[in-house]
């Protein structure tokens, strides 16, 4: 009672006399109490009930009702201030009035008069009392709320735990130990169709599918039991026996109450879902069993290329492992560094594309290609394509077969070497889709001796080479154009294939053998089995095989000129009747070629024959040029001749005018001498010299033409110079004929210069030439003269005989050289000769001279 | 005295005819190209050409037409080493042909033949 001391005793004084009452409320006042005073009972009561008092001062007689002893009673009859203590105090001091007023549940009676510190003591002993009464009331009374508190509640609880266990769907039960049912909710019974009271206190195994208790039901719940673990039991068919054909989701677990370990089972009723799941996954076994089976392969990859599924199809086609060589194709196919990856992943388009690679079981098979992207929700990245790939070699394989035949006729048509002939007919039926055999070879029947004799086989010789010929092929996809590309680069050489055949020749009297009966029936035979065929000899299943073939003659105007094997020995694809039609189509077409080829080697031979007769005709033709060259002299000569003529017959005319004589005859000495020098130059070029090769060295003879001319024109004014290249080699070539040139070329240049200037004589190296260049800056050569200036006859000269451009032009011509000119009318004239570095000694001169004399005429 | 023009590129024959005819008592002029003769033509006028077809540059033939179309009454006597030109029609329009030879008679005479008919004393 902490506030005992601390605020006064509360007390209520009840008294009708208003001058003893005001003294009693002074005197208690005075003693520390907290005295309130009223004056008739009723009041003193109703004050009571409104506010807390620790004691009651009464006085027995009171004015009007209720008396002292009435109020008394009344207070402790009620259960609220029945602990409040009761002080009368009066003047009527008799027995029988403290005997009532103790009666009456008084607790002190004081008789008036008093003494005040009497009174003070027993008011105080008494408020004390009352103060403690009234805090263990007070207590009592909050402590009786709070619990009634409580148990609404605890009441709301319950109702809502009720609620709860009997909306819900789920049926629950509660077993003991023994598996006895404690408890079942409405759900429940109404799944089992029973009241609550079949059910109660009955066996679990009594109503449940018989083996349940001891299978997997009774597992669960002994481990519920046991550990207190709770369990599932998922998908259960046919829990109880009333409802077999239910399917339920069972949950276990171990609840203990009152110290004793129950059972809780709720049973959920999924027997639509189980149903719909069924159909789910009927549907996409259904699905599945499509994917599979349809004739596209289908796969699942992300970013990073891995195959997250795939069809059965797929892994036919490419393999199911990593390390088999089709799915290093299929992989190497989509690249990691390539577009495709932007366009699905990044843009989220579709992506087409069409390849060709081989097979696991090798064969070369076109794809076509849709790769889609998946994405998983509105937003989000994508991680994951679908790649729809479609066997589309039947349409590529028909595409290829019409363009082959195609191409083919252009190929053949430009082939006429016989050797390479064959080659490409080989290439084209074993590369590409069109009919790509593994193995051809081809028999060609020789005219002479009638026997059919291997020329030409394409295809690899062990199947690891197949194998790897085929990764290559995929990866490099070369069409059949770049073979034959490639195979005119390459020099021709023996295919490892044909050494091994190339030593076979049938003889076309022996039909059993199938080369030669194909040949001799003119018609394609397909062999499937070797092994076990009458057709086939054991010669040639030694010799090539008992993979299936076929075997195709090649027949031009009406005759075979051979025929042509295929097999595909290492993927042992089968020959179906279309490879057959094809190549033998083909077959036609190469043949004609062959027969092309053919004819082509005898038109050589005639053109070879043709050539002799032209030679011959050539040399007749000379003998003509030789006859203009001679009419030509005579015009030419005729100018001299006259001036001769002339100023001899002036000098008869005059013989003793000495001074004219002397002049004339000088004048005919000159013009005799002009004379011979045309002559020797008519001579030169009539009849010329077959050059003599000698090593020498080139710059010596330069050097020498150079010292001939150097002072005669230095007198001319005009500066001349050497720049050879001494690191010329020596090389071989005519000296004198050589000299001539220079003498020709440097004589020009300085005819060309009759106000001086300058001339350079130069040697230097140009590739596999030796170049001997003669420059001048004199007046050049006018166009309209430079076409023709190395044709005999041709000059600017007044008495020049236009034969010194022509035999410098021959000689060159004769050494296997080169000349030409470079020439700007006024500013100077440059000439170079190209003479071989290295000559090849063996090279037949034999005709040069006829067909260069025809050369040199011709401009005539 | 007449006066002749000789055209030739052959510097020896010029000098042969410059001699010959000078010595007939004709004044003799020489040009060793046409282009030589015509710009001669500007200044002068001969009474008779004496014209080589063959020369370098503008030939005979090619003088001839410049030289009558300048003056359609020149009297010209072709002269060449070639008697092929005598069947370019171009030839027609000299008034005498006469083949290159060492023996000058048929040339004299000609040259005194035209030179009448247009009567022009020698």
């Amino acid at each position: 009672m902490p506030e005992a001391d601390a605020t006064p005793s509360r007390v209520l004084v009840i008294e009708d006399d208003q001058d003893v009452a005001r003294a009693e409320e002074k005197l208690l006042a005075a003693g520390g109490f907290l005295p309130k005073a009223v004056h008739n009972g009723a009041e003193g009561l109703k004050l009571l009930q409104s506010e807390p008092f620790d004691l009651l001062i009464l006085d027995v007689d009171l004015k009007g009702e209720p008396n002292g002893l009435a109020i008394a009673r009344e207070v402790k009859k009620s259960p609220h201030l029945a602990w409040l203590p009761i002080m009368f105090v009066t003047g009527q001091v008799s027995p029988e009035v403290v005997q009532q007023v103790f009666e009456a549940g008084g607790d002190e009676f004081v008789g008036k008069p008093y003494r005040p510190e009497e009174l003070l003591v027993r008011a105080r002993v008494l408020a004390r009392k009352g103060r403690e009464e009234r805090w263990l009331v007070e207590r009592a009374r909050k402590l009786a709320e709070k619990i009634a508190e409580r148990d609404d509640e605890l009441d709301d609880l319950r109702r809502f735990a009720q609620d709860i266990v009997s909306s819900l769907p789920s049926a629950i039960m509660v077993l003991d130990a023994q598996r006895q049912v404690l408890f079942v909710n409405a759900p429940l019974l109404d799944w089992l169709k029973s009241e609550r009271r079949e059910v109660l206190n009955r066996k679990l195994d009594e109503f449940v599918r018989e083996g349940l208790p001891q299978g997997a039901l009774g597992e669960a719940l002994n481990t519920a039991m046991q550990s207190g673990q709770p369990c599932r039991l998922r998908r259960l068919a046919g829990l109880f026996r009333a409802r077999s054909e239910r399917v339920s989701d069972l949950t276990v677990a171990a609840i203990d109450y009152a110290g004793e370990r129950q059972v809780l089972v709720v049973i959920e009723d999924v027997t639509d879902q189980a149903r719909a799941e069924a159909a789910v996954a009927r549907e996409r076994a259904k699905l599945n069993d499509i994917v599979n089976a349809m004739n596209a392969a289908l796969c699942l990859i992300d970013r990073g290329r891995t195959i997250l599924w795939k069809n059965r199809t797929f892994d036919l086609w490419f393999g199911d492992s990593f390390g088999q060589p089709g799915l290093q194709a299929f992989l190497s196919k989509i690249p990691e560094k390539d577009d495709w990856l932007d366009t699905v992943f990044g843009a989220g388009r579709v992506h087409h594309v069409t390849w060709s690679v081989f097979t696991v079981h090798g064969q070369r098979r076109y794809f076509a290609n849709i790769i889609a992207p998946i994405q998983a929700d509105e937003g989000q990245p994508i991680t994951q394509a679908l790649v729809l790939t479609q066997d589309v070699t039947d349409q590529e394989t028909r595409v290829e077969q019409l363009s082959l035949l195609r191409e083919l006729s252009q190929f053949l048509q430009q082939t006429l070497d016989s050797e390479r002939l064959n080659h490409v007919i080989l290439l084209c039926v074993t590369a590409g889709h069109a009919l790509g055999f593994n193995r051809a070879f081809l028999f060609k029947r020789s005219r002479d001796t009638q026997r059919l004799e291997a020329k030409m086989a394409v295809g690899p010789t062990s199947r690891e080479e197949a194998f790897r010929i085929w990764a290559e092929i995929s990866s490099h996809g070369r069409t059949l154009h770049e073979l034959v590309q490639e195979l005119d680069r390459q020099p021709s050489r023996e295919t490892p294939l044909y050494s091994m055949v190339k030593h076979l020749s049938y003889s076309m009297d022996d039909p059993s053998e199938i080369v030669v009966r194909t040949a001799l029936e003119k018609k394609a035979q397909v062999v499937n089995a070797p092994g076990r065929d009458d057709r086939v000899t054991d010669h040639y299943r030694r010799t090539f095989g008992q993979s299936e073939f076929v075997a195709v003659p090649l027949v031009a105007k009406g005759t075979v000129v051979g025929i042509i094997l295929a097999d595909n020995l290492y993927s042992g694809r089968a020959i179906s009747e279309d490879h057959v039609k094809v190549l033998s189509l083909f077959a036609s077409q190469a043949a004609l070629a062959m027969e092309n080829a053919e004819t082509y080697a005898e038109l050589r031979k005639s053109m070879s024959e043709l050539r002799m007769a032209q030679e011959k005709m050539v040399h007749g033709e000379k003998l003509a040029a030789v006859g203009k060259m001679a009419a030509h002299v005579a015009h030419e000569i005729r100018n001299p001749l006259a001036t001769i003529g002339g100023f001899a017959r002036a000098v008869l005319k005059r013989p003793d005018q000495l001074e004219r004589v002397k002049r004339n005859v000088g004048i005919i000495a000159e013009e005799a001498g002009r004379l011979e020098n045309m002559l020797k130059g008519v001579m030169d070029f009539a009849r010329p010299a077959v050059p003599v090769f000698k090593p020498a060295d080139l710059n010596a003879v330069v050097e020498k033409a150079f010292r001939a001319h150097a002072e005669p024109l230095a007198g001319r004014r005009i500066h001349a110079h050497l720049d050879l290249d001494h690191s010329l080699p020596e090389l071989a070539f005519d000296e004198s004929q050589l000299l001539q040139v220079l003498h020709n070329l440097i004589r020009n240049a300085g005819d060309s210069m009759p106000q001086g200037g300058a001339m350079v004589l130069k040697t230097s190296r140009e590739g596999d030439l030796a170049m001997v260049v003669v420059q001048d800056t004199g007046c050049g050569i006018p166009p309209e003269v430079r076409d023709r200036m190395f044709s005999p006859f041709v000059t600017t000269k007044p008495d020049g005989t236009g034969l010194g451009l022509a035999v410098t032009k021959k000689i060159v011509d004769d050494h296997g050289g080169t000349i030409r000119c470079e020439s700007t009318p006024g500013q100077g004239t440059t000439f170079l000769i190209g003479l071989p570095l290295h000559r090849r000694l063996t090279e037949a001169w034999g005709a040069a001279p006829l067909a260069e004399a025809r050369e040199g005429t011709s401009g005539v | 005295m007449a006066k002749l023009l000789v055209v030739d590129d052959d510097k020896n024959l010029r000098t042969l005819y410059e001699q010959e005819l000078g010595d007939e008592g004709f004044s003799v002029t020489l040009a060793s190209s046409g282009p030589e003769a015509l710009d001669f033509l500007k200044s002068d006028r001969p009474d008779l050409i004496i014209l080589d077809i063959s020369m370098p540059g503008m030939d005979g033939i090619e003088a001839l037409g410049k030289i009558l179309a300048k003056d359609k009454s020149m009297p010209v006597i072709l002269n060449t080493a070639y008697s092929t030109y005598k069947d370019n029609f171009m030839t027609w329009s000299a008034d005498a042909y006469v083949v290159k030879s060492g023996d000058l008679t048929e040339l004299k005479a000609k040259v005194k033949e035209v030179l009448k008919s247009r009567g022009i004393e020698p």
